[in-house]
């Protein structure tokens, strides 16, 4: 599979009355074609960080300090606004939370489908409005909803309107912030699963955010785990489930309840999320590692690849107790 | 964050530079802009503060809806009281009136070859009719020339007009003054006490053209039977505040006013060489004027002290800025010149003086309690001093006497109301103190009356007349019943008896005589009649362009 | 959307309504002044002759003191479309004294408020859009200064600097006294130019409001979800600007200026006295010193009907321009 999407280094920050903020600090990770890749970590991680620096929606402050992203092979970072503007929908798209005012709130549901048509490619009129209809038919809307505005639906069907237009132009990715948090659990079954059809049909990539990491060991073909605006673990869905290596992904799965199996005691995480002006040395996990050692504290863990993913732990370093764990790959650290 | 704070600190410094510019430019006198010609018409330009109520209509009748000051160029009378020297001068009439034997006849001759502005001739019918309207419609007998006292009659033979009077009525002439002649037939068929009269026609040096928001304009009467003016149009300029109007003094867009000036600017305005500034007496005495009937004030004494506490020079001086006339402790204005008892004037009785003041009321049997305030029998001397709310140099007056007051030992609580307001408390005498102008038609018996107990009623009344004071004495009232029949000699003198009975009574105290404070620019225009008042018809029409 | 009949009905009632209690306490108001305006008259023209008051009063139909009698008579006049007749101005009717005046309101108020609200919308707009910019921030610090200012010390500031000083416009009033004489394109131009300073120095003033309130209502727009997916989908800018972010922003003040338009009949007072120019203000202001009944009903009701219209067209047009609004 080809590499859709390629982050390298990329670190974002913004300043603060008390200094610079990391918000993301050095992230790295590769969505390919046709993927569903997830991100998944605590509130304030830096995944939606992440994902706006990757779609240049940052508010400034927030700023891309470092580090380079290339859609299908294309450097982003060097792109002016108005090439970039170019992309925008057309190859990516963005599905956010369920708010109350996702959508804007004075304007008919047919005008915000086809604003974001007619932006990039013209049509008549009467060509944007069937293809408005197709979209809703695409996610189960009776079509005389085009006339309705915002406040006339339901939450689960503003969402799918959402959904509808962020495939309008048929992008190479779409960035889903959280799309179903909002959502009670019947309607967001729904959802999920009409996202999962589209994605059959249409073959988009998807980046998926969500602190919900069941939901994401549902759908996603890979996660990437982020904890204090760095990419701790990235690794397969079934491996995932079968053993999570980094321990503060261990610590995540150990909070949440299995549905089927044994009951287990929930263990929670002590502590929490450090301060990202003033990180802590060494491993930004280790004040909260039960695993912690001496170099935890002294020295970044350096990111390993190997043909599960990628993690960065001391443990799995050279002399560290789970180094024989790491699968074979000749290429090494990096 | 410091690009931010430098943008800063520049807009602010600019701002302030900015600002400081903008006062510093407004301390230059302008060129004065000369706008007299308009199309090589020679134009005088009034000003004068006019509402647009007050051009509702245009009948000399009415008292309301309009500006009085316009009749005086449009119709004449057929005597005109100037105030300037305080006599009558002829006008419509040939000469001054005569009186028959028994003073019950006035015989009037009128002018001949007098036409009106629509050409049509003027004759002693228009004059009946302009009386007889006053008959049969009382309210707009403003002084009731037909009372049971006064007019009978009045009838024409050719040219010659005859009062006759019920009683002996020596004043006639003074309220003859008072009434425009106008045109029989342009009223005709008019109810003269609702009729516009949008297109008044009258015999008056200036004829009218048109009005509109900005000016009422007056052409020249060419057939004028006495004077035809120099100048072809009068535009009245009309202005709804006095500050505007003064800069336009200042500017030199306007010649003069009727009076109307922002008493402030007057120093700054004169100190061009082309302004200047005519001052006479006048019919308007403004006063503090004591309820007589309120504990405190009932005693003479107390009154005396209130008068001797008011600075009149220094209230002329710093609030009037030199623009009225200083009063008479008598009352009587020096406009009824020979009438006035001049020595009051300067008598020391009656001078500004505190520690007189505060003699007069320790030898009366008060004495200062410890809050500093005058008292007997443990009531102090505290009042409540009514005055105009909107009014700034009335206010500033009030402040100042107030403070003489307190240095005296009287206490007062200001309370501020409107004018119609004030006209109430003053007719029902629910006040205490209460400072406002009396204003009197141009006869001297009816100023004097102001003090006649048949003019005011017990408080809680309205008074039929304006003595607000509430005062009351017998030797006044017959003085003046005598000299409402007397003959001019024997009415000098009981005029003086009841000037000094005022004077030692101080049933109000007075503060300075109102008459004319005309500011006019002789850059433009020359050969004004300073001899009468020079905005008047008859100075009007003898102007001439420089 | 749209409008159904029974809500339009509940309006237009609820208007009546309202519009008969202000015709109601209209007559009762100035009857609490007290002041017997025939006794006011009679005491300055006619040395306080109580013939004369007597005769005034009976002219002003005053003699018949009983209240509901002059409230029967307010009404049944009101409904002819007669005002009575002003004391001040008598026989002039209210009518004719308010319809004088109001052409000149109209023409300079009315046209102030839509500037002043059109121009300090579109700078809020540009100042929120990109803030923190150095056009935000002197359009700030100016809105500011402007907002302390009392107008009357604009409008001294502008006649003394461009009328008395650069000769560029006139000393105040609304036409010059030989309008009468001018050509038809003659006397728009003066009209123009005499409102020229009086409708400016209004804007001035009244500018900083409309600034502040739409940059902090299109900044808080601008943090909204829907605001970032129009970006995401690559709007272009004016799209953006306008449609998703001004047209929410907007919507708080709307009611605004509706009723400071409902307002715009009682004229500006101090602009009136300081370019002496002729409005409703000042007649009613004069009427109020005066005590001049009819005046000062007529006056506040021509307020009073103005506002309840207003009022009734922002409560009709306001579910059409915000369609969260329900119609009930």
């Amino acid at each position: 599979m080809v590499n859709l999407l390629e982050i390298n280094n990329l670190c974002i920050d913004y300043d603060s009355p008390r200094g610079k903020v990391k918000a993301v600090h050095n992230v790295s990770f590769t969505i390919k074609k046709g993927e569903i890749f997830g991100l998944v970590g605590e509130s304030g991680c830096g995944k939606s960080t992440t994902a706006f620096g990757i779609s240049r929606l940052l508010r400034p402050p927030a700023q891309i300090s470092a580090g380079s992203i290339t859609l299908n092979g294309q450097e982003l970072t060097h792109l002016s606004e108005a090439e970039f503007d170019k992309l925008r929908w057309s190859h990516i798209s963005i599905v956010l939370q369920s708010a109350m005012n996702n959508l804007n709130p004075v304007i008919k549901i047919q005008e915000q489908l086809i604003d974001a048509i007619l932006a990039h490619k013209a049509m008549s009129a009467e060509e944007a409005i069937n293809h408005a209809k197709y979209l809703l038919r695409l996610v189960d809307i009776n079509e005389e909803r085009l006339a309705n505005f915002p406040h006339e639906l339901s939450g689960g069907m503003r969402q799918r309107v959402v959904i509808a237009m962020a495939l309008a132009l048929q992008p190479d990715l779409i960035i889903m912030d959280e799309p179903t948090t909002a959502l009670d659990v019947v309607v967001q079954n729904g959802i999920i699963h009409k996202i999962l059809e589209l994605q059959k049909d249409f073959g988009f990539s998807i980046l998926f955010i969500t602190h919900d990491l069941p939901l994401m060991l549902e759908i996603c073909d890979r996660i990437g785990v982020m904890y204090a605006g760095e990419l701790v673990e990235v690794t397969k869905r079934e491996d995932l489930m079968e053993q999570a290596r980094h321990p503060y992904t261990q610590g995540l799965l150990e909070s949440f309840p299995p549905l089927k199996g044994e009951k287990r005691r929930l263990k929670g995480i002590s502590g929490h999320p450090p301060d990202l002006v003033t990180p802590p040395d060494g491993c930004s996990f280790h004040p909260r590692c039960p695993y912690a050692m001496l170099q935890c504290k002294q020295k970044e863990p350096e990111k390993l690849h190997d043909n599960k993913g990628i993690i960065a732990c001391h443990l799995y370093q050279e002399g560290g107790h789970r180094f024989e764990q790491l699968q074979t790959t000749s290429e090494g650290t990096k | 964050m410091i690009k931010n704070k430098q943008t800063r600190w520049l807009l602010s410094f600019s701002f302030t530079i900015m600002i400081i510019l903008m006062i510093g430019c407004t301390t230059n006198n302008p060129a004065i802009s000369s706008n007299n010609d308009s199309d090589g018409k020679i134009q005088f330009h009034l000003g004068e503060t006019i509402n647009p109520e007050q051009v509702s209509n245009f009948n000399p009748f009415l008292v309301n809806g309009n500006w009085q000051g316009l009749f005086e160029y449009i119709y004449e009378p057929l005597f005109y009281f100037n105030p300037v020297q305080g006599e009558l001068m002829p006008v419509l009439a040939e000469e001054l009136g005569t009186w028959s034997e028994d003073q019950k006849t006035y015989t009037v001759e009128l002018l001949d070859d007098v036409v009106w502005h629509d050409g049509q001739e003027f004759s002693a019918e228009d004059v009946l009719y302009t009386f007889h309207a006053l008959k049969e419609h009382k309210v707009l007998d403003q002084y009731q020339i037909w009372s049971d006292k006064r007019l009978n009659e009045v009838t024409a033979d050719g040219n010659t007009i005859t009062f006759k009077l019920n009683e002996k009525f020596p004043s006639l002439p003074f309220y003859l003054s008072t009434v425009e002649i106008v045109s029989k037939h342009s009223f005709d068929g008019e109810d003269p006490s609702t009729h516009l009269n949008k297109e008044p026609i009258g015999t008056g040096p200036f004829k009218y053209k048109s009005v509109n928001e900005s000016a009422i304009i007056l052409e020249k009467n060419a057939d004028h039977h006495s004077h035809v003016p120099t100048i072809d149009e009068l535009v009245v300029n009309r202005f709804n505040n006095a500050s505007t109007l003064t800069l336009s003094l200042e500017e030199g867009s306007i010649d003069a006013s009727t009076g109307t000036i922002a008493m402030p600017s007057i120093p700054k305005l004169l100190e061009n060489s082309a302004a200047k500034m005519q001052v006479y007496p006048g019919l308007n005495v403004f006063s503090v004027i004591m309820n007589n009937e309120r504990p405190g004030l009932d005693d003479e004494a107390v009154r005396r002290a209130i008068q001797l506490a008011i600075d009149r020079t220094t209230l002329i001086e710093k609030a009037e800025m030199n623009s009225v006339f200083p009063a008479n402790p008598g009352f009587l204005p020096k406009v009824f010149n020979e009438m006035v008892d001049d020595a009051l004037f300067e008598n020391d009785a009656y001078q500004f003086n505190i520690e007189q003041a505060i003699q007069v009321l320790e030898e009366a049997g008060y004495t200062k309690n410890t809050n500093g305030i005058f008292e007997k029998d443990g009531k102090e001397l505290a009042f409540t001093y009514n005055m105009a709310s909107n009014a700034p140099a009335q206010n500033k007056e009030g402040t100042m006497i107030t403070q003489w007051l307190q240095e005296v030992g009287i206490k007062t609580t200001v309370k501020l109301v409107t004018w119609p307001e004030l006209t109430k408390l003053a007719m029902s005498g629910n006040y205490d103190l209460l400072q406002n102008g009396i204003e009197f038609p141009p006869d001297p018996q009816a100023a004097l009356e102001v003090f006649h107990s048949k003019m005011t009623a017990p408080e809680g009344e309205n008074t039929p007349g304006l003595n607000y004071m509430r005062f009351s004495d017998d030797d006044v009232d017959q003085w003046l019943d005598e000299a409402s029949v007397a003959d001019e000699t024997t009415r000098q003198d009981l005029y003086k008896k009841v000037q000094n009975r005022i004077a030692e009574q101080a049933p109000v105290a007075v503060m300075y005589n109102v008459g004319g404070h005309i500011p006019y620019r002789v850059d433009n225009f020359t050969n004004y009649n300073e001899d009468v008042p020079v905005y008047s018809a008859i100075s009007l029409s003898q102007v001439e362009p420089k | 959307m749209g409008l159904n009949a029974g809500y339009i009905l509940k309006r237009v009632g609820f208007a009546l309504v309202t519009l008969y209690v202000a015709i109601t306490v209209n007559f009762l108001l100035p009857r609490l002044m007290g002041g017997d305006i025939a006794d006011t008259i009679a005491s300055e023209m006619a040395l306080g002759s109580p013939e004369v008051a007597a005769a005034l009063r009976e002219q002003f139909g005053l003699d018949n003191t009983n209240l509901f009698y002059q409230y029967k008579q307010y009404l049944v006049q009101l409904f002819q479309g007669n005002m009575g007749v002003s004391y001040v101005n008598y026989p002039a009717p209210v009518t004719e004294v308010m319809l004088s005046a109001l052409p000149w309101t109209l023409g300079t108020v009315l046209i102030a408020t839509i500037l002043s609200y059109g121009i300090g919308w579109m700078i809020g707009i540009k100042g929120a859009w990109k803030s923190g910019s150095l056009f935000d921030n002197i359009s700030l610090f100016v809105s500011f200064f402007l907002n302390s200012v009392p107008y009357f010390w604009i409008g001294i500031i502008m006649i003394m600097i461009f009328s008395f000083h650069l000769d560029l416009f006139p000393l105040g009033k609304a036409i010059p006294h030989d309008f009468d004489s001018l050509s038809f394109m003659g006397k728009i131009t003066t009209i123009i130019h005499h409102a020229a300073l009086p409708v400016i120095s209004m804007i001035i003033a009244s500018l900083a409001g409309h600034i502040l309130v739409l940059r902090n209502n299109l900044i808080r727009v601008l943090s909204e979800d829907y605001m970032l997916l129009a970006k995401a989908k690559g709007l272009s800018n004016r799209r953006r600007k306008y449609t998703y972010g001004a047209r929410n922003a907007l919507l708080p003040s709307f009611t605004g200026l509706m009723i400071t338009l409902g307002h715009v009949i009682g004229g500006a007072l101090t602009m009136e006295i300081v370019f002496s120019y002729p409005g409703v203000g000042l007649v009613t202001f004069n009427a109020i010193l005066n005590h001049d009944f009819p005046l000062i009903q007529g006056a506040f009701l021509f307020i009073a009907i103005s506002v309840i219209i207003a009022n009734l067209i922002a409560d009709l047009m306001y579910p059409i321009i915000d369609p969260r609004v329900a119609l009930q």
